[in-house]
């Protein structure tokens, strides 16, 4: 391909930029980081690419917040924090390498971060193999409760931060219940049909709901599994629009599925209060969906305005849904350390576990058995939100509500098709 | 039961003219140049960007977009065809397979890199081309859907006239059946890939703007449908415009009904084992030619 002379040139400057790109990496490394002693690094893991990288993105941001204000106070224990991002591509297999990576290459003294179950819950045995303790920001699926229950001394330093599926998924039954209870909405039937995302996260909720709205009466007329990141449901609903049901509860994480899902669903012309799931948190959901988002139900958590405002003048395209996640994740561990007075890890799990710690969302206590944080309205609890006309509010609980339920169909009236 | 099987007919043959587009320039592309474009999923994200970009800062009107997509995704493929293409099939000769799938590999890889850079990572729509639905019955279809029907078909017939009715076409068609021999008669080869990469990779913008109403769109939604391209490929036979649309529909309406009857996890694998079944009876395809 070319002349003699000129291949030898070329070998020469190729192997020279390497040389040069290697050695200059390693004096970096070596000379140029901060001395250990001054800084208390934690590794954050987050989907930045893939189909949930805008919760991944947002996530990041929280984070970055809270080692700002947290550094802006003195860091913890005197130490400034510094933040190691990883992206897990929301992938296992990558996510297995970043936690080995961060921990052996990286040299992080904690980890955070996580959004999704299916992607985290492989992780589990690989940080068995270090003394690092990992608090999952997002990963809800009851199998990590299962796993860690049932080997406390193995997964000892894994923690989650979120409710786990069950909780999720029987709020909004609650909800449900209650509004049926106090006479707010009277379904035309009493059939459901459930659209459960392939992944840990998607089966649980749907399977929560499969066993507890029996007991409320309800009847599943359809259970239709999907793939993560699906955006065409149209052969799904044409399916469950035979049932006519009432109520379609869906449980997908990226925002794509859920938009797809409520325009296909008015598409249709199926007329059915809608549940889309984790996939409404995010801002961009009712941005992409417009009117289509209209009545649709989620679960929300209340986090204070005055850091909202203080995001969103940090971060102004962020999301306070998706971002206070990293934030109060950081804000618990930064608790925990201080409490126990020391970088040590099984300090810090024992402060973990025996100190409530407050966050924006509320009090977080760890279950001892478990190590997720618990449900109630005295540590941290979610709200129902609808959507309208381009808005998201709270209408449930009356301590959160900021308006009032505004779908049409309340009484037995047969919407028009 | 007669409405939910024409419904899901109807979806079928919008979803599956979306996959005829796309894999008919990427069925186009391997006929004249024998070569895999892995890149053909990035023109498709690429095109329904450029789309999705006009409509929100130019004008509503979904032709036009689509149009203008079209055009630049053409301009663009000559350009990469001229730049990068034409030197590697100089210099490797009959020996470009690889060498091509590698620079195309590429392609995909720093097209996507530049659109995560420029476009971020987040998801784009348009929420719908045409807000009417047709309802007759129980039968329910988007006008969106129909659009997309028709502009498929259109589109189809349009290639098949340049493809048999006029001069390049027939220039197409003399360098797809023998390039020595073509070059021979007087036809400029590298100018007839340069159009041909340019085509193929503008039917994929198209399918790319068609998408837009449908699905959202971030920077790795090429990569996510090559599946599908290559698929078409093999089911209508490299180099047939014919092929790959009844490729397409078939494609579209497997996924319709083994979803609707089965679920969207099995219904993947009654698309393979079809496709198996394709490549063992007929490895050329439906209506792929034998190779000389």
């Amino acid at each position: 391909m070319f002349k003699k002379g000129l291949s030898k040139v070329y070998i020469a400057i190729v192997a020279i930029v390497v040389i040069v790109a290697v050695v200059g990496s390693v004096a970096y490394y070596i000379w140029f980081q901060k001395p250990r002693v001054e800084i208390v690094r934690i590794g954050v893991v987050a989907p930045l690419s893939g189909p949930v990288a805008a919760q991944g993105k947002y996530l990041k941001q929280g984070f970055e917040l809270a080692a700002e204000d947290l550094n802006a106070k003195g860091g913890i224990l005197g130490r400034k924090i510094e933040l190691v991002f990883g992206d897990d591509q929301t992938k296992p297999d990558v996510a297995i390498s970043l936690i080995e990576r961060l921990i052996t290459v990286d040299k992080v003294d904690f980890i955070c971060g996580g959004t999704s179950s299916s992607t985290y819950l492989p992780t589990m045995d690989v940080i068995a193999k270090y003394n690092v303790i990992v608090l999952l920001s997002i990963p809800a699926s009851s199998s990590f409760d299962v796993r860690i229950k049932e080997n406390p001394e193995k997964y000892k330093n894994i923690f989650l931060q979120d409710l786990n599926d069950t909780v999720w998924g029987s709020f909004e039954i609650l909800w449900l219940s209650n509004t049926i209870k106090e006479g707010k909405w009277h379904p035309r039937n009493m059939k459901v049909a459930l659209i459960a995302e392939d992944t840990d996260w998607g089966r649980g909720v749907c399977d929560t709901w499969n066993e507890m709205i029996r007991k409320h009466g309800f009847e599943v007329v359809a259970y239709e599994v999907v793939d993560y990141g699906q955006v065409d449901f149209y052969s799904v609903l044409t399916k469950i629009k035979q049932y006519n049901p009432a109520i379609i509860k869906a449980e997908l994480t990226g925002v794509a599925s859920g938009v797809a899902l409520v325009k296909q669903v008015k598409e249709l012309g199926i007329n059915a209060l809608l549940f889309p799931g984790y996939s409404a948190e995010v801002h961009e959901f009712e941005e992409l969906a417009g009117a289509y988002a209209d009545y649709a139900i989620y679960y929300g958590y209340p986090v204070p305005k005055k850091w909202v405002d203080q995001l969103l003048k940090r971060f102004p395209d962020s999301d306070p849904t998706a971002a206070f996640w990293g934030y109060d994740s950081l804000i618990i561990l930064a608790d925990a350390i201080e409490k126990a007075g020391s970088f040590d890890t099984d300090k810090v799990r024992e402060a973990l576990l025996k100190y409530p710690h407050k966050g924006l969302w509320g009090t977080y206590v760890f279950d001892p058995q478990t190590h997720r944080a618990i449900w109630g309205e005295e540590y941290v609890t979610p709200g129902a939100v609808e959507f309208y006309q381009g808005k998201r509010y709270f209408i449930w609980p009356e301590r959160l509500k900021e308006g009032e339920w505004t779908y049409p169909y309340h009484d037995f009236i047969q919407p028009p098709s | 039961m007669f409405e939910q099987i024409f419904s899901l007919f109807l979806y079928g043959i919008a979803l599956g003219g979306i996959y005829a587009l796309f894999g008919a320039g990427l069925s186009l592309i391997y006929g004249v140049q024998d070569l895999a474009n892995f890149a053909q999923g990035s023109f498709l994200m690429l095109g329904a960007y450029i789309a999705y970009f006009t409509i929100n800062l130019l004008t509503h009107e979904p032709l036009t977009a689509i149009l203008i997509s079209f055009l630049l995704i053409f301009a663009l493929g000559i350009i990469i065809d001229i730049l990068l293409l034409d030197r590697i099939r100089k210099t490797s000769g009959e020996r470009w397979l690889v060498p091509g799938f590698i620079v195309t590999t590429g392609v995909m890889l720093i097209l996507d890199q530049l659109a995560f850079l420029g476009f971020g990572g987040q998801y784009r729509n348009v929420r719908e081309f045409y807000p009417m639905i047709l309802s007759i019955g129980g039968i329910r279809i988007t006008f969106d859907r129909i659009f997309i029907l028709i502009f498929t078909l259109c589109v189809f017939i349009a290639l098949e006239v340049f493809i048999y009715k006029t001069k390049l076409g027939r220039a197409i068609r003399a360098v797809a059946l023998n390039r020595d021999a073509a070059n021979l008669m007087g036809i400029n080869v590298s100018r007839i890939y340069a159009i041909t990469f340019g085509l193929g990779v503008g039917l994929a913008a198209i399918a790319g703007s068609l998408i837009l109403p449908i699905f959202s769109i971030y920077h790795k939604i090429g990569d996510e449908t090559l599946t599908s391209a290559f698929s078409v490929v093999i089911l209508g036979g490299c180099g047939s415009m014919v092929g790959a649309l009844i490729g397409g529909l078939i494609l579209g309406l497997l996924e319709a009904f083994t979803t609707y009857y089965i679920g969207s996890g099995l219904a993947k694998i009654f698309f393979f084992l079809l496709i198996i079944i394709v490549l063992m009876i007929r490895p050329t395809g439906i209506f792929g030619r034998r190779p000389a």
